[in-house]
């Protein structure tokens, strides 16, 4: 299979300050070949176990820089690489607790010439799924290690 | 390793995109297969293997004309993207998709690369299919003597199925013939001349839940309406079909055929056009989405094509644009290297 999957799978982790967990990370991938200018990433929403994420817990990070959310499709100049994951890091004092858990993020990345809005989702065969609704997500359940 | 013909043959970079997406492959991995594949020239998409695009370094300069030197080959085409819904509030103006299209002239300047194909407002139809404007013919207008100081061609890719004789494409034919500005033209591209469905989009569809047999009489019929010089109606097959019983998958896969299909020219029209407007292209892409046992494109008639560009006088780069990777990815590695190299050696056999 080359199925280009939206997480990157194994990436989940908690990240430490100071010896103590301070939050998790997690990868996720565009997808396609053409690098995506992030103005055309209009929402990006992440729940963890179907809680919605404060949207200012979130740093969406390519290379060395951080966005919230909201600030994502401001950055007009800035590309993501097609084939370069990006790190979702989530602020939770404690990190993760070991176990099973839901990470979902939802994401609208509308195409930058064709203007229609896809999602990039987890589902085999389905890469991109249209959605007139302008809803739709992917997921998939991690266990944390 | 340039060779002594009219005609040249090119690998579009696009060819290996998996290769490139999974890592397996860097920028100068692709471009040392498209050498490997016995090809003289290459194209690029800046947006997809340039990752300072679109202010590239000198650095990368460098290395990009380093990379021809090292592997004996030259970068001939540039991409060009009309990104008109780049931003998030409101579409793009004219006067910026402007500027944006002179990024992409000055970085071709920048690298040496002599052509850049430009995403332009025909492109696949008469009007754009998103409803989002692409690059109009008067943005065109206002690149073309910025393109001419440079001494670039832009190439305007015809992908619609009744191609380069479309009476709607010949007003930018006639825009450099009236400014005396040859710095635009017309390409090619063969998607137009396919005449059957896919064996690529046959293990597309099926990957999807798609009845492998029907599909492939579908496109049994489609080859006989062909080869016996007619065209291919789906009403003398439907009942046929009907009483095979289509899943939603199989007639979806068949409705997308037929609408394809529907208001194309004849193919004798088609070739006669090609080899009419031949000698006024300027660059063509040689689209392919699988290669048979016997080494021929499976859904477009090769020999017939280059017959037409070669007795039409075409002087240029025809390039290897490898789309079955798309098609076929869900169900296995495709061996994109090994489908150019293949695809190299079936053009050159016909130049």
């Amino acid at each position: 299979m080359t199925e280009k999957k939206f997480f990157v799978p194994e990436s989940l982790h908690n990240f430490y300050a100071n010896g103590y967990p301070v939050g998790f990370q997690f990868q996720i991938t565009l997808g396609g070949y053409r690098n995506k200018p992030l103005s055309c990433i209009e929402k990006f929403v992440v729940k963890v176990d179907d809680v919605e994420v404060p949207a200012n817990m979130i740093h969406f990070c390519l290379g060395f820089k951080k966005y919230l959310p909201h600030e994502i499709s401001d950055a007009y100049t800035d590309y993501w690489a097609a084939q370069d994951p990006a790190t979702v890091e989530i602020d939770q004092l404690g990190g993760l607790p070991f176990g099973e858990h839901k990470i979902e993020v939802i994401m609208l990345a509308k195409s930058a010439y064709i203007g229609s809005p896809f999602y990039v989702t987890d589902v085999v065969n389905q890469p991109h799924t249209y959605n007139v609704s302008n809803m739709g997500k992917a997921e998939m359940m991690w266990v944390m290690s | 390793m340039e060779k002594n013909y009219d005609i040249k043959l090119a690998v579009s970079l696009y060819s290996y995109q998996d290769n490139y997406y999974f890592k397996r492959y860097d920028l100068e991995g692709c471009i040392a297969a498209a050498a490997g594949s016995g090809a003289e020239g290459f194209e690029v998409f800046a947006d997809n293997m340039m990752p300072e695009w679109p202010y590239v370094s000198d650095e990368f300069a460098d290395r990009f004309f380093g990379l021809q030197e090292r592997y004996g080959i030259k970068a001939v085409c540039l991409d060009h993207f009309s990104d008109r819904a780049m931003w998030k509030n409101r579409q793009l103006t004219d006067d910026e998709m402007f500027e944006r299209g002179v990024m992409y002239l000055k970085l071709a300047k920048k690298l040496g690369i002599p052509i850049v194909k430009l995403l332009h407002q025909e492109h696949i139809a008469r009007v754009p299919i998103s409803g989002y404007n692409l690059t109009t013919y008067e943005i065109i207008e206002r690149m073309l003597p910025i393109a001419a100081d440079m001494g670039l061609m832009m190439a305007l890719e015809v992908h619609t199925a009744d191609g380069v004789g479309a009476d709607y494409q010949q007003k930018y034919i006639e825009l450099a013939e009236k400014t005396g500005l040859h710095n635009v033209g017309l390409m090619a591209d063969f998607s137009t001349f396919s005449y059957c469905m896919t064996t690529a989009d046959i293990v597309d569809h099926c990957s999807r839940g798609a009845q492998r047999e029907i599909l492939e009489f579908l496109r049994s019929k489609q080859r006989e309406a062909y080869f016996a010089g007619e065209p291919f109606e789906y009403e003398s097959i439907r009942e046929a079909v009907e009483k095979m019983s289509p899943n939603e998958a199989t007639q979806s896969a068949i409705n997308f055929a037929v609408r394809h299909g529907r208001g194309k020219p004849s193919f004798a029209q088609l070739y006669k056009e090609l080899k009419e407007y031949a000698s006024r292209m300027v660059y063509v892409h040689g689209k392919f989405y699988d290669i048979d046992e016997n080494g021929q494109v499976d859904d477009m008639d090769y020999p017939k094509i280059f017959e037409c560009l070669k007795e039409g006088g075409y002087k240029g780069y025809v390039a290897s644009e490898f789309e079955g990777n798309r098609r076929m990815n869900m169900v296995g590695w495709v061996d994109e290297i090994e489908y150019v190299r293949k695809h190299q050696a079936l053009m050159r056999s016909l130049l």
